[in-house]
C-alpha cells in the first residue's frame, strides 16, 4: 500500500498554545485510517492543515503528496491535489439543487460561457448513483436528510478526482440505515484504492471500519497501530492518557418519590403546521432519570423543547408539574416553574461566544427574574464561581471566555446555568455530545448526583450505551409516538432499536 | 449538593496553569494590549498628528472644548446605537428621527408659543422631543421584535416616514426662533466648581470600574485628563458634554450592571441561547429601539437649541456617523461584543478628524473622502488584529 499523504513533524502554534507538536501521519492508498482523540487533541487542526485551510507557512513541518513536498496556499490547492474534507457541519449550499452543489465552481460549459444544464443533470445523476444516494439531481440540497447530504458531499469530492477523503464525525446525525449505506460506500472506496481518514468518537464504529488507528493527544501522535493490535481499553487509555477502569459510574441507590412531571396526551406541532410529536403520555418521578430514545427525526428533541415551552412549538394536551397544570407555555415560564433545559447542540443552543463564564452561567439566574434589576457584580460572580467549582469545571477563572474551554468544560458551564434556577425537572438533550471520554464520566457522575439529590431528569441521547447506563427507564419514540418502554433489566441496544423503527400503533400514545 | 471528586485543580491560580497552555510571552501580551486598546491608540495617534500639523492649536483648551461640543450629539446617538448593534441590529432611521423631534420641538416653541414660557416651556419642549423620538423608536422596536423583520428594512422604512413627517409638520421650511430659555442646554457651561467635580467623578468612576486591569485604563485616563484640563482652563464643561456624560454613564451602567444589559449582550451573542435561558428576547429588543429613539429625540432637541431653530432637513447621515463611531470603538456588527467607552472614543475620533481638517483648512468635500477612508481603515485594522490573535 503506497502512502498517498505523509505529514511530517507538523507543528502549529496559536498565541500561547501549541495546538500540534511534531505530528507524523501517513495516509495510505486503499485504507481507512481512524483518527481519534479527545476534543482539543488537535484532530481538526491537523485536518485543516492537510486540507489547506491553514496555508503553508502558518505551520511548521512538511506535507508530502505521493512523496513530493507540497505547499497548499488555499483549500482549492488541496482539492486540486485530490484531498477533500467532508465537514461535521455540512458546508453545502442548501438553496441550490444537488446537481448544482456537485458542480459548483466547475460548471460544465458550452458556447464558451453558458452552463450546460443537460450535461450537468446527467453527470450529476451518474455521481449520485455511484455513491448510492437516494435523491434526484434536481432536489434542493436543504430538503435532503443529513445522511443524503453527506453522500452528495462525498460524490462532489469524488467528481473532483478526490483520492484522500477526510470524514469528520460523519455519523453523528445519521439513522442506522444511513450509517450502513455510508459504511458500505467507504469500504467500496477503500477497495478502489482511495485513502480515507475517519474522525470519530465512537469506538464501535472505529473498530467496524478502520484498518489503522492513529491516536492524538495534546497535539501529539501518541500511538499509531493496526486496528487489530489495539484493543478498546488500550485505545481509550491512549486517548485519555491514563487508564479508565470503566466508562460509566454506578447509578446511585435512591428511593423514587412522587410523580413530578406528568404528560397526558401531550402533543406538539409547528404553529399552524405539521405535527412534531404526540400525543404521548408518561410520568417522571422525583429522583428519577427517564430516557427517551428514538432515531433522528423521531420527535424526541422536539418533545423536550415542547415541555420546556419553546416558542416554535404549539402544544396541546395536559402537562402537570407537581400536580398542577402548567398554564402559559414559554421558556421563561418553565424556568420559573422549576423546569430547566439543556439543548442538544451546545454551539447553536447554549453558549454565548465571546462572553465570560460568569455571564454564561449567570444568564438563567438573572434573566428569568426582572428585566431591569441591578446586578451586584461581586456577589453574582461569586455565585457563578461556586457553581462552576461544584461541577469541577476546569478554567482559569470566571472571567475566561467560554469558547476557550474544552467541550466537556463548556458543557459543565451550561449544566451549571441550568441549575441556577434550582429546578425540579431538568431536560437534557444529548448531555455529552462533543464531550471527550474523560469528561463524559464526570458528567454522568454529576447527573447521578442530581438525581440522588431528588432532581428529576429527562434525557434524550442517541448514544444508546450512555442512555442505558443513565436512565432508570427508557421510553422509545418513532414518528413522534411512543412505541415502547423498557426498564433496566430489559435493556439492550437491539430491544431499543427494534422499537425505534416499529410502526406506532394508533393507541400507543394513550397508555401512561 | 454536588461535591467534587476529581483531584485536579479547579480555577487554578495563574501559576498552576495546565502545562499545555504555555504562559503568554511578552510579545503576546503587547499584542493583546494593542488589540484591546486599538481604538484608543488610534485616537491618541490622531491627536498627536493633529497637534503636530496644526502647530499645537489643536490642543488649545478652546479648541478641545469645541471638539467635545462637536462630538456630543454624535456621541449621544452612538450610545444608543451601541445597544442596537450589540443586540445584532441596526437603526438607519435616527437621522430622520432627530429631524422629526427637532421639528416637533420647533412647533411647540414657535407655533404653540412655548418660547414665551421660559423654563417650563423649554422643559416641555425637550420632553416633547424626547417623547417623539421614543414613540418612533417604540414603533421600530415593536415591528422588529413582533414581526421578526430585519431591522435594516424596518428602520429604512422609518427613515423615510419620519423624514416625511418632519417635512409635513414643518411645512417644508425651517422653524425659528426658539425661546431664549432653550438656548442654555446647548450653549452654557458648567461652573468651575461643578466642572472639577464632574470630571473628578468621571475619572474616579473609570478608575473604579477598571481597577482590575489598570493597564487598559491608561489611555482613557490620559484622554479624560486632557479633556478635564481643557474644560477647566477654558470656560468649564460645556452643557452638551454634560448631556453626553450623563447618557454614556447611564448607558454603560445599564449595559454592564443590569439584567437588561446582560440580555442585550446575550441576544447579540446567541439569540437562541438567550431565549432558552429565559431572556425576554422580544421585550429587550423592543426596549433597545425605544431607547435609541428617545436618544435621537434628545439629540433633536439639543440640535434645535444649538441652531436656534428646527430644520426638517437636519440630521441627514447622522445614523452613519453614529454607526461609524460604534464600529470604530470596536463593537462587532454581528453583535455580542463591544462597550460604551469604545463608542465614546469612536465619536471622539470622528470629531477629531473633522475638527483638525477644519483647522487645516481642508475643503469639506475632501474631508468626506478622508473620513470614509478612516472608517474603513479603522475597522480593517481592528479585524486584522483580531484575526492575528
Amino acid at each position: 500500500m503506497a502512502a498517498l499523504v505523509r505529514l511530517e513533524q507538523v507543528t502549529k502554534r496559536f498565541p500561547g498554545v501549541k495546538a500540534l507538536d511534531g505530528v507524523d501521519l501517513e495516509i495510505r492508498s486503499g485504507e481507512i485510517l481512524a483518527l481519534v482523540g479527545e476534543n482539543g487533541a488537535g484532530k481538526s487542526t491537523l485536518m485543516k492543515i492537510l486540507s489547506g485551510a491553514y496555508p503553508a507557512g502558518s505551520f511548521e513541518g512538511r506535507v508530502r503528496i505521493d512523496g513530493e513536498e507540497r505547499a497548499f496556499r488555499s483549500p482549492l490547492d488541496a482539492e486540486r491535489a485530490g484531498i477533500a474534507i467532508i465537514h461535521q457541519e455540512l458546508s453545502g449550499f442548501p438553496h441550490l439543487t444537488v446537481a448544482e452543489n456537485l458542480f459548483v465552481g466547475h460548471w460544465p460549459k458550452r458556447f464558451g460561457g453558458l452552463v450546460d444544464w443537460a450535461t450537468l443533470e446527467s453527470e450529476a445523476a451518474a455521481w449520485i448513483g455511484r455513491v448510492g444516494a437516494a435523491c434526484e439531481p434536481s432536489d434542493k440540497m436543504g430538503d435532503l436528510s443529513v445522511g443524503q447530504q453527506q453522500l452528495v458531499e462525498i460524490a462532489k469530492a469524488l467528481s473532483r478526482r478526490g483520492r484522500v477523503l477526510i470524514l469528520d464525525e460523519p455519523t453523528s446525525a445519521l439513522t442506522p440505515r444511513e450509517v450502513t449505506t455510508l459504511f458500505h460506500l467507504m469500504k467500496d472506496l477503500r477497495a478502489q484504492g482511495k485513502g480515507l481518514v475517519y474522525i470519530s468518537h465512537k469506538t464501535e464504529e472505529v473498530y467496524a471500519l478502520a484498518d489503522r488507528i492513529a491516536v492524538l493527544r495534546d497535539g501529539r501522535t501518541v500511538h499509531t497501530a493496526a486496528a487489530a493490535d489495539l484493543p478498546e481499553d488500550k485505545l481509550v487509555q491512549q486517548m485519555v492518557g491514563r487508564p479508565l477502569d470503566r466508562l460509566f459510574p454506578d447509578p446511585p441507590a435512591r428511593p423514587l418519590g412522587e410523580a413530578v412531571l406528568v404528560a397526558d396526551g401531550f402533543a406538539g406541532r409547528v404553529p399552524g403546521g405539521r405535527k412534531l410529536f404526540g400525543p404521548v403520555s408518561f410520568e417522571l418521578r422525583k429522583g428519577e432519570i427517564l430516557g427517551f430514545a428514538g432515531l433522528l427525526g423521531s420527535g424526541r428533541s422536539e418533545l423536550l423543547q415542547g415541555i420546556f415551552g419553546d416558542r416554535g412549538i404549539a402544544t396541546t394536551g395536559g402537562l402537570f408539574l407537581n400536580g398542577r397544570a402548567i398554564p402559559s407555555r414559554s421558556a421563561r415560564r418553565a424556568l420559573r416553574e422549576g423546569i430547566a433545559f439543556v439543548g442538544e447542540d451546545r454551539k447553536r443552543d447554549s453558549i454565548l461566544p465571546g462572553r465570560s463564564l460568569d455571564e454564561n452561567v449567570a444568564l438563567a439566574r438573572l434573566a428569568s427574574g426582572g428585566l431591569l434589576k441591578i446586578i451586584r457584580a461581586r456577589a453574582e460572580r461569586e455565585l457563578s464561581e461556586r457553581s462552576l467549582r461544584r461541577l469541577n469545571t476546569k478554567a482559569r477563572g470566571v472571567e475566561q471566555k467560554i469558547q476557550e474551554l474544552s467541550g466537556g468544560n463548556q458543557q459543565k458551564v451550561i449544566i451549571g446555568r441550568a441549575l441556577q434556577t434550582n429546578p425540579d425537572v431538568i431536560l437534557m438533550d444529548e448531555p455529552t455530545r462533543g464531550v471527550d471520554v474523560g469528561a463524559k464520566f464526570e458528567i454522568y457522575e454529576i447527573l447521578f448526583k442530581l438525581a440522588a439529590e431528588g432532581k428529576s431528569l429527562l434525557i434524550v441521547s442517541s448514544d444508546l450505551p450512555e442512555l442505558m447506563a443513565l436512565a432508570d427507564r427508557i421510553v422509545i419514540l418513532n414518528q413522534g409516538m411512543r412505541t415502547g418502554e423498557l426498564s433496566r433489566p430489559e435493556y439492550s441496544q437491539e430491544a431499543i432499536m427494534k422499537r425505534a423503527v416499529a410502526a406506532p400503533s394508533p393507541k400507543a400514545g394513550e397508555q401512561p | 449538593m454536588i461535591e467534587t471528586q476529581a483531584t485536579e485543580t479547579i480555577f487554578p491560580a495563574p501559576s498552576s496553569r495546565p502545562p499545555s497552555r504555555s504562559e503568554p510571552a511578552r510579545g503576546d501580551r503587547l499584542r493583546e494590549f494593542i488589540r484591546k486598546n486599538g481604538a484608543w491608540i488610534g485616537f491618541l495617534t490622531l491627536v498627536v498628528i493633529a497637534a503636530a500639523l496644526t502647530e499645537g492649536s489643536f490642543l488649545a483648551s478652546r479648541n478641545l472644548t469645541n471638539l467635545l461640543r462637536q462630538a456630543s450629539l454624535n456621541g449621544i446617538l452612538a450610545a444608543g446605537m451601541t445597544f442596537v448593534i450589540l443586540h445584532g441590529g441596526i437603526d438607519l432611521s435616527i437621522g430622520s428621527i432627530v429631524a422629526l423631534s427637532g421639528v416637533v420641538a420647533g412647533v411647540s416653541q414657535v407655533v404653540w408659543g412655548w418660547n414665551a414660557l421660559d423654563g417650563a416651556g423649554a422643559l416641555g419642549t425637550v420632553a416633547l422631543a424626547v417623547g417623539t423620538g421614543l414613540a418612533a423608536g417604540f414603533v421600530n422596536g415593536g415591528l422588529v421584535s413582533l414581526l421578526g423583520i430585519a431591522p435594516f428594512v424596518i428602520t429604512l422604512g422609518m427613515m423615510v416616514v419620519a423624514r416625511g413627517l418632519a417635512l409635513i409638520f414643518s411645512g417644508g421650511s425651517s422653524i425659528s426662533p426658539m425661546g431664549d430659555a432653550l438656548t442654555p442646554i446647548s450653549d452654557a457651561y458648567l461652573s468651575p466648581a461643578l466642572s472639577v467635580a464632574l470630571m473628578a467623578a468621571v475619572i474616579g468612576g473609570l478608575l473604579v470600574t477598571m481597577r482590575r486591569n489598570l493597564a487598559d485604563a491608561i489611555a482613557p485616563l490620559a484622554t479624560f485628563s486632557l479633556l478635564a484640563w481643557a474644560f477647566i482652563s477654558y470656560k468649564g464643561v460645556p452643557m452638551l458634554a454634560v448631556f453626553l456624560t450623563a447618557v454614556m454613564g447611564l448607558a454603560a451602567f445599564a449595559l454592564t450592571r443590569t439584567t437588561f444589559g446582560r440580555g442585550v449582550y446575550a441576544i447579540g451573542s446567541n439569540e437562541r441561547a438567550a431565549h432558552w435561558a429565559g431572556v425576554p428576547v422580544k421585550r429587550v429588543i423592543w426596549s433597545v429601539y425605544a431607547i435609541m429613539g428617545a436618544l435621537a429625540g434628545l439629540t433633536g432637541a439639543l440640535l434645535a437649541s444649538r441652531l436656534n431653530g428646527a430644520d426638517p432637513n437636519a440630521g441627514q447621515l447622522f445614523e452613519l456617523d453614529a454607526i461609524a463611531a460604534v464600529v470604530i470603538g470596536g463593537t462587532s456588527l454581528k453583535g455580542g461584543t463591544g462597550t460604551i467607552l469604545g463608542s465614546f472614543i469612536g465619536a471622539l475620533t470622528i470629531a477629531t478628524l473633522n475638527n483638525s481638517m477644519d483647522l487645516l483648512g481642508v475643503p469639506s468635500f475632501y474631508q468626506m473622502v478622508f473620513k470614509g477612508v478612516l472608517i474603513i481603515a479603522a475597522v480593517a485594522l481592528d479585524k486584522g488584529q483580531r484575526q492575528a490573535a
